[in-house]
């Protein structure tokens, strides 16, 4: 079902243009007199169809990373090219269009429109993007069926659990068939087994569409889901490699720590 | 408004403080027990100091709407007691003859003029001095009155010879001296102490008051010439005495009584006794208990028996009982008092106190031809002999009607601020949910920690009464700027008419002002507070928007409906309808409401379903229909003026709420159906979408900012339709009573026979200065109407009209009958066909005003029978048209001299000249001139419609100061919706954050929090519009009963520059808001929680 759904090959026909690519990527903060450097001279390249899982203990610039890579955030120093567009050149506006076009997001607190309901959430990227209409109707149907919501398509996020919620959310984040889906800490406000059934999702929608997802995580098991691990610690990256040389181990044990 | 009237402002504001006392100490005590709750709700005011001085700035308007209206009520009521003081000096009382009945206007005016300067120009009637020595008999030993002073007031014309100049209408006091030896009225001293006794004048002195040195440039040992009639009087000023005591700060020429009785030989007769009271300064506190021993000195004892003797029969006193009911408020207190003085035993003195108060006799006099039998005109005859001399308490009339002005400025301005009030505290509320929206997380935690929903009240009450006290005291100071600033204008508008207004406000008003303002926004407060303890936390946990659900509503159902089974049972509402028209929508709107909350108790879960928002649709329509009816319904019922102009205010307080009701009910479907016609568009549908979910989904909140927008709209609508009513009503630019310029009479003189002759020969004007003459005569006549349904013959005023005044005449005619063309023919058809008339003042049947020469009604010409008093053979007039009842021109009935031939009443003097005067000539010169040429006939000059043009200036004053008021309400409304605004930007951060994210450019997001505010803007103009119309027709209806020129339009062009102001206003605090909103970058609003 979800092939059919997502018939569009997530591939890029221009060949081997990463997904995402930073050079020399600093970003700092200033809280008055105090100046943090959430991130130090980045550089890293996403390739399509790659499922990374960015980890690293809390304050050492994983969402900051994830920010800067998906366009949100706006004053940074190098570059961020994404889907083959420079961030640093475009305007706020073609950023945002950008993002309509060609990213989704999940978030840790889910953040889904309180006052639409499920299957309007859905449906907004859709029209945000310019495609409206039963089409856009439709296609965010088949989400909701996608992810075994139907029966909640019209009730409002304070209706559903948060399991369905995230659900709901992954649905929206995929409905325009993105390059990439950012993810930050999608399982961090869920139990267990709601997290395991998100993260199962998330790996066949990798597996089977090559769809591409960046996922921001403190949790070792929900990085080990993962293909590809890139540790950070202090703004910095201390750590980048592929995850299935190290299937066999506890997740930990590849964690450098130190 | 009873309680601004009935009150005193003193005991109101000390009764306001004790409570906010108590409720401040109360506060105390609940702080003191938990301190932490202080520390909780506190510590956020400095933590969002923008959003603080937001919320002190919407706390602020209902004190600074109330303090607004009492300050400028205060100016205007210290400013006439100022002038009644200064005008009336020492005297409390005066007793005068009673004048004839075609001359009670003259003694209205007496009333109604403060100062002895309106007295002496009443014209009053002679009568014997001896009458004094019975009065002074009576009241020798009184505790009320200091003393009493035979004097003769009449106003002369003044040459000042050293200076060639003239002055008229100077008040001349002739007083026996040995009255002013008492000192009752004041003390007669020089500007150098020394102290001047009337009794040391020889016959051909004079005292001038500094006032009258002033006026006339005179100084003591000058020589002046008064005109006594023909006769020059050549008087020497022997002293300048102060202002103060005897004619106050008014020019004031004193004689001596018997001096003046010889030059104008009339001896032993006076025309006034002046009566000066006890208690310096606080005289007039005991005017009431004086002028009723007065009255009981004056009064012929034996017609009282007879009078008491008829009304105390038992089928009088039943028509006294049933005519009572027409009367209201102080009148009908008289009549039922003087009902009840009848129906004891033996005649008391307070019923011929009672039976010699003008306006009881008055009263009286009317409902007499009420009662049963012949009595009513046995009781009228009665009481025109119970006493040839009234008392008339000048000095507390004075005040009564400074007071009345002062409150009438006041309780417009509170009518008006009603609405601005009621959106005040609504924004209260409003400001309150945002709070707890803002903390829904931090209360949540709490509760959680055990906190109680008591306890959660305080934190928010705690909170809100510092910013109340701050919002109060800012509020209370701004109100004395606005007052002050209402007063200049006063002034700059009055001070050509000699009206100084001086600024103040009453440290009473500023009490009121204060506790008031704190303890209507204590109560919102609270009520707020409670409803904020009783949502659902847990939602708040979430993030989520608190959606506020309401308490059962079988109880307040029940209890509404319980009280509207009452309100039928104990009043009658059907029964009362027509005396207090409220009484049946109450009754209905409680009994409705009180079955949909019950209905919606039996939904119970399902209140929130389709069936329960219908069932709430349809109660709020039912509701808005009820109002709506009775709104249009009102102006025909037969309550009072003021009755039906508060039933007004009430009706559209419940209006309003209730059709904002049904539309926030039917908000859902309606923005449903716009996002389906957006579908088109889907980047437009993107944006709308979220709006329109938002809107519909916090339907409390939505509801409450267009209840209040639209209130401000409304009142304001209404305001600005009424203003231009008044506007076309009265500001109309037509000459000034009916194509005359200047009035010459000759009263109680004879005049000048034939005016253009005279004027070829007066030094200081000529025919040419003039386009037009006329000439009228003013005679008595008795008048029955045959058709009327109690047919008796009255006197009544006949103006006889020379031929130049019938062609000089163009006041308009309100009735006219037909076969003229225009009025000017018809007035010119009473010189050419005899025994036509054309009626000036009240008419039966005529009620009209014309407004720009339009909408004139026509007349069936009615006959009258006239014959003179005395007797004869009765003629018939034929009336051909009645005169616009805004016109100046003295009631009567005016007929051609010819007609007047008729009537046995030939070849009569005119008594006034009427001229036009030539366009190329300025007014008060020739005024001046005319004054000079016929001073030594005793003539008075009067510039025609300057009594008119200040009524009108003040008219339009007051419009430009309501319009200034309107401000404020106004204000209301933007705060509220900036609030809104700024509050739905800075909840919503990370849900603006999340569009961000998924695609939303910076300009779609304010797109977004416009259309929200766009939406609520729409609703309430359009809401505000028509609710607005519909009151001020309403309004204008009523006051069209007794002011028939005010006709009802809608200023289209006035409406949409106000709402476009409004609209901008409101639109500048949301866009600032969203383009703050656009600057952070989305990650940062994502983090926003």
């Amino acid at each position: 079902m979800l092939r059919r759904l997502f018939n569009k090959p997530t591939v890029s026909a221009a060949g081997d243009q990463p997904a995402v690519e930073a050079r020399g990527l600093r970003k700092a903060y200033h809280g008055g007199a105090v100046r943090v450097e959430a991130l130090r001279s980045i550089d890293l390249r996403i390739e399509r169809g790659e499922l990374v899982a960015i980890i690293g203990p809390s304050g050492s610039g994983k969402t900051t990373l994830l920010n800067c890579l998906a366009g949100l955030e706006q004053d940074f120093e190098g570059d961020v090219v994404l889907a083959g567009h420079s961030l640093r050149a475009l305007s706020d506006d073609r950023r945002a269009r950008l993002r309509a076009a060609k990213t989704g997001f999940i978030f840790q607190a889910f953040n889904l429109l309180p006052t639409l309901s499920a299957l309007e959430n859905v449906e907004m990227p859709l029209l945000i993007a310019g495609q409206g209409g039963r089409a856009a109707r439709r296609r965010a149907w088949s989400m909701l069926e996608a992810v075994g919501l139907t029966d909640r398509a019209h009730h409002r996020p304070a209706a559903l659990s948060g399991g369905q919620q995230q659900r709901v959310a992954i649905a929206r984040a995929l409905v325009n068939s993105p390059a990439i889906v950012w993810a930050d800490e999608p399982t961090g406000n869920l139990d267990s087994e709601s997290a395991a059934e998100i993260m199962a999702l998330i790996r066949q929608l990798n597996r089977e569409n090559q769809q591409t997802f960046v996922i921001v995580t403190h949790s070792p098991d929900v990085a080990s889901s993962a293909r590809r691990l890139v540790q950070m610690r202090d703004g910095h990256i201390i750590r980048d490699e592929p995850l299935h040389a190290l299937d066999t181990r506890p997740l930990e044990q590849n964690v450098v720590r130190g | 408004m009873d309680w601004l009237t009935n009150r005193s402002a003193g005991s109101l504001a000390l009764a306001l403080a004790a409570t906010v006392i108590v409720a401040l100490l109360g506060c105390l005590l609940l702080a003191l027990r938990a301190p932490i709750l202080v520390k909780l709700g506190v510590r956020n005011i400095a933590r969002r100091r923008l959003r603080a001085a937001l919320i002190v700035c919407g706390l602020m308007l209902s004190t600074l709407v109330i303090g607004s209206a009492l300050g400028t009520g205060d100016a205007m009521t210290h400013t006439m007691h100022t002038l009644v003081a200064g005008s009336l000096g020492a005297v409390d009382e005066v007793v005068v003859a009673n004048p004839p009945r075609n001359r009670l206007r003259e003694r209205v005016r007496a009333l109604t003029e403060p100062g002895l300067g309106g007295l002496a120009g009443a014209n009053l009637d002679l009568f014997s001095q001896a009458e004094v020595t019975q009065i002074t008999a009576a009241v020798g030993n009184s505790q009320h009155i200091a003393g009493t002073a035979p004097a003769i007031i009449t106003q002369v014309t003044v040459i000042q010879p050293a200076r060639q100049q003239l002055q008229s209408a100077v008040p001349l006091l002739a007083m026996a001296p040995e009255s002013t030896a008492s000192g009752a009225f004041g003390v007669l001293q020089t500007a150098a102490g020394q102290s001047v006794s009337l009794t040391a004048l020889t016959q051909d002195d004079v005292v001038l008051n500094a006032a009258a040195a002033a006026t006339l440039e005179a100084e003591a040992g000058q020589t002046l010439s008064i005109l006594h009639g023909n006769q020059p009087w050549n008087v020497r000023v022997a002293a300048v005495v102060r202002n103060g005591g005897l004619g106050g700060t008014q020019p004031l020429i004193l004689v001596p009584l018997q001096h003046y009785q010889q030059i104008g030989q009339s001896p032993g007769q006076i025309n006034v006794v002046l009566v000066a009271n006890h208690g310096g300064t606080r005289s007039v506190t005991r005017s009431a208990a004086a002028a009723s021993e007065l009255r009981n000195s004056v009064a012929d004892r034996a017609v009282a028996e007879q009078l008491y003797a008829l009304l105390a029969r038992p089928e009088i006193q039943r028509g006294l009982r049933e005519a009572e009911g027409l009367l209201e408020g102080s009148d009908q207190a008289r009549i039922v008092a003087l009902r009840v003085e009848a129906a004891l035993p033996a005649m008391s003195e307070r019923f011929v106190s009672l039976i010699g108060e003008p306006r009881t006799r008055q009263r009286l006099s009317v409902l007499a031809w009420r009662l049963p039998g012949g009595a009513g005109r046995r009781a009228a005859a009665l009481l025109q002999d119970v006493s040839a001399l009234s008392v008339l308490e000048v000095k507390q009339e004075a005040l009564n009607q400074a007071n009345q002005y002062g409150t009438v400025i006041s309780t417009v301005f509170l009518v008006l601020g009603i609405f601005s009030i009621a959106a005040s505290i609504l924004l209260i509320f409003l400001i309150f949910a945002l709070l707890a929206a803002d903390r829904g997380a931090e209360l949540a935690i709490m509760r959680a920690l055990g906190m109680r929903r008591f306890q959660m009240m305080r934190l928010f009450v705690f909170e809100g009464l510092v910013y109340n006290v701050l919002g109060a005291g800012i509020a209370t100071g701004v109100s004395v700027l606005s007052a002050y600033v209402a007063a200049v204008a006063l002034l700059r508008a009055l001070q050509a008419f000699g009206i100084a207004v001086t600024p103040y406000v009453a440290p009473a008003s500023l009490l009121i002002t204060f506790t008031s303002g704190l303890m209507l926004t204590l109560l919102a407060m609270l009520l707020a507070a409670w409803r904020i303890s009783r949502t659902d936390m847990i939602a708040g946990a979430r993030g989520e928007l608190v959606d506020e659900q309401g308490g059962s509503a079988l109880g307040l159902g029940l209890i509404l409906l319980l009280a509207a089974g009452g309100v039928w049972w104990q009043w009658g509402a059907a029964a009362m309808a027509e005396r207090h028209p409220l009484l049946v929508p109450l009754a209905q709107s409680m009994g409705g409401v009180g079955a949909v909350g019950c209905l919606q108790w039996l939904l119970g879960r399902r209140r929130s379903s389709l069936a329960g928002r219908t069932l709430a649709l349809l109660g709020a329509t039912v509701l808005a229909g009820i109002w709506l009816r009775f709104l249009l319904q009102l102006p025909v019922t037969r309550a009072s003026t003021l009755t039906r102009a508060v039933s007004i205010g009430v009706g559209g307080v419940m209006l309003i709420p209730a059709a904002t009701w049904a539309v926030t009910m039917a908000l859902g479907p309606v923005l449903k159906l716009l996002e389906r016609i957006l579908a088109l568009l889907p980047r437009v549908q993107a944006v709308i979408r979220p709006a329109a979910s938002y809107l519909s989904q916090q339907r409390w909140r939505t509801g409450l900012t267009i209840l209040m927008f639209g209130m401000v709209v409304s009142i304001i609508v209404a305001a600005l339709t009424l203003i231009d009513v008044v506007v076309q009503a009265y500001a109309h630019t037509e000459p000034p009573v009916a194509g005359y310029d200047l009035r010459v009479d000759w009263a109680g003189q004879p005049g000048v026979a034939d005016m253009e002759a005279a004027l070829a020969t007066t030094p200081a004007v000529s025919r040419a200065d003039f386009t037009t003459i006329g000439g009228v005569a003013m005679q008595t006549v008795a008048v029955v109407r045959l058709d009327a349904p109690r047919a008796s013959w009255q006197e009544l005023n006949l103006a006889v009209a020379d031929g130049g005044f019938l062609a000089g005449m163009r006041a308009r005619l309100s009735h006219r009958a037909p076969g003229f063309a225009s009025d000017a023919d018809a007035w010119a058809a009473l010189g050419a066909q005899a025994g036509t008339a054309v009626v000036a003042g009240p008419w039966p049947g005529a009620d009209g005003a014309v407004t720009d020469g339009q909408n004139q009604q026509s007349l069936e010409p009615s006959s009258v029978w006239t014959r003179p008093p005395q007797g004869g053979q009765p003629i018939k007039l034929t009336v051909i048209g009645i005169v616009d009842a805004r016109s100046e021109l003295d009631p009567a009935i005016y007929t051609s001299q010819a007609t007047a031939a008729g009537l046995g009443v030939p070849g009569v003097q005119p008594q006034s000249y009427f001229f036009g005067v030539a366009a190329d000539r300025r007014l008060r010169d020739v005024a001046q001139g005319l004054r000079l040429s016929f001073a030594e006939q005793g003539a008075a000059v009067t510039i025609l419609g300057e009594a008119q043009r200040l009524i009108q200036t003040v008219r339009l004053l007051l419009v430009q100061l309501v319009q200034g008021f309107l401000g404020l309400g106004l204000l209301a409304g933007i705060t509220a919706l900036g609030l809104l605004g700024i509050q739905a930007v800075l909840e919503r951060r990370q849900q603006l954050g999340t569009l961000r994210a998924l695609g939303f450019t910076r300009r779609q997001t304010g797109a977004m929090l416009a259309c929200e505010t766009a939406f609520i803007a729409i609703v309430s103009v359009v809401l505000g519009i028509a609710l607005g119309v519909t009151l001020a027709r309403s309004l204008v209806g009523v006051l069209a009963t007794e002011y028939p020129e005010l006709r009802f339009g809608i200023p289209w062009r006035s409406i949409a520059g106000t709402v476009a102001i409004a609209w901008a206003g409101s639109s500048l605090t949301i866009l600032l808001a969203a383009w703050q909103a656009g600057r952070v970058s989305p990650a940062e609003a994502l983090r926003s929680v």
